[in-house]
């Protein structure tokens, strides 16, 4: 029987590479590094996932150094140190070899636990034409980045931040999102997507990322739009763009552009449509907050009587939690809930 | 570094990192809402702990929650509120929600 070819072992390269710049980062790099870094970064993306697995791990690190002894006033860096005070007494050297072969133990048994628990589906595969149930969508994701810039990505959107002492890089790999940023001019915001960059101090803007564009759109503060992969400093040719106005860089050539329009609030509105939305109704008819969510959702609510169009309910809730609304309807007001197709279902 | 110190040392760094995440999770927010009609102070409540909620205006007006002052998770809050009251609390376990009715 012939041996099948070895793949190359790149995924511990890939590590090992990302490992690297994960602690280059926490110094903080230099302009050439800086270069080297997003150039590999946009190789691949098993590139940009494996930074943002140690990016993760790397934070969590930085929570560690933070730890302190519930009578000491400092965080003492040398708290898991060989022959410190925490490691020197035998009891707590032998839990923690004690435990070094029970947690792995413990975590194999569970796992075979699970695999034997597990419904043995293999022996009847699924139908490949089988249609999936209805479900609601995510919600969308909000995230306080640790300045206390949020950012808010749209369903399918993907973001990545590189913060360094110098500088808070942000990656919009695919999808869309919201940014607000905290003013901090000794380290600027740069969000870069697609090889074009969105420079800010303290605003609000929103990113779209198409195949074919890039949209930036203002909505506080100015940024500076470059068609290329942003430095620490500004550039000369960097292109200002200020409240309600809307750059579009385009990605499709070589030779990208960037168009800069100014737009009215109905149509900033129109594009901004997709952040959710606190709908807050006192004594309100459910037609009316049924349809608060359907201005926002594409799975719509329909009711199936003037019964329930006219109850009346006071709520305070966000505009893409559809799920959770829907099942309170049936747990706490006695409502059925049916898919009647994948974007619609009706409350009777 | 010896194999089997730096596996005790990444086990204590996982235990370390669950009991913050415990912690984290279990510290509460500030709420401080007064007694008065559950009309007025399920919003407020909302408001504060940042939570969603949905109730029937009409079957719970009338009705005294409870003071509640301090530090508590969202659900304890809501607990303390409505303790002594015909006010039924029910929470979507997927997205945290909360709808308020009154007993029937």
């Amino acid at each position: 029987m012939k041996t099948p070819p070895q793949q190359p072992n790149e995924f511990s390269d890939i590590e090992e590479v990302a490992a690297l710049w994960a602690t280059r980062i926490d110094r903080g790099l230099t302009a050439e590094e800086q270069d080297d870094y997003m150039q590999w970064l946009s190789e691949s993306p098993r590139h940009r996932e494996a930074m943002r697995l140690f990016q993760w791990a790397w934070d969590e690190f930085d929570r560690l150094a933070g730890l302190q002894t519930s009578h000491e006033a400092v965080p003492d860096p040398d708290l898991l140190a060989p022959g410190s005070r925490f490691t020197r007494g035998s009891k707590i050297r032998k839990l923690l070899k004690f435990s070094a072969f029970v947690l792995p133990t413990a975590i194999a048994a569970a796992l075979a636990i699970a695999f034997f628990l597990e419904p043995d589906d293999r022996s009847e595969p699924q139908l490949a034409t089988q249609i999936a149930a209805p479900s609601f969508q995510a919600r969308i994701e909000k995230r306080t980045l640790e300045d206390g810039s949020q950012i808010e990505i749209n369903r399918g959107g993907l973001v990545q931040t590189l913060f360094s002492s110098t500088e808070r890089r942000v990656v919009l790999v695919r999808g869309e999102a919201n940014f607000t940023v905290v003013k901090d001019p000794s380290r600027p915001f740069i969000v870069e997507a697609a090889g074009a960059s969105v420079r800010a101090v303290g605003t609000q803007f929103n990113m779209k990322l198409g195949d074919e564009a890039l949209d930036v759109i203002v909505t506080e503060g100015i940024v500076s739009v470059q068609d290329t992969l942003a430095a620490i400093a500004p550039a000369a040719n960097d292109q200002l763009l200020r409240v309600n106005q809307q750059a579009i860089v385009t990605l499709d050539s070589g030779d990208s552009q960037i168009e800069v329009t100014t737009l009215s609030s109905d149509q900033i509105e129109a594009a901004l449509s997709w952040q959710p939305k606190l709908l807050d109704f006192d004594s309100a008819p459910l037609r009316e907050i049924v349809a608060a969510f359907n201005r926002s959702n594409s799975i719509q609510i329909l009711l199936g009587d003037s019964e329930l169009e006219n109850i009346e309910l006071s709520c305070a809730f966000w505009s893409d939690n559809t799920e959770g609304f829907v099942r309170l309807m049936e747990s706490s007001f006695n409502m059925q809930a049916e898919w009647l197709s994948s974007r619609e279902l009706i409350l009777r | 570094m010896s194999p089997i110190r730096a596996i005790s040392l990444l086990t204590g760094i996982v235990l370390t990192l669950l009991a913050l995440q415990a912690c984290g999770a279990n510290s509460g927010q500030r709420i401080e809402v007064p007694s008065g009609d559950a009309t007025i102070t399920l919003l407020e409540f909302a408001r504060q702990a940042k939570v969603e909620i949905i109730f029937d205006a009409q079957s719970v007006s009338g009705i005294q929650t409870q003071s509640v002052m301090g530090k508590h998770l969202p659900s304890e809050a809501l607990d303390l509120m409505t303790t002594d009251t015909p006010l039924v609390v029910d929470q979507d376990e997927h997205t945290g929600a909360f709808a308020i009715t009154r007993k029937t």
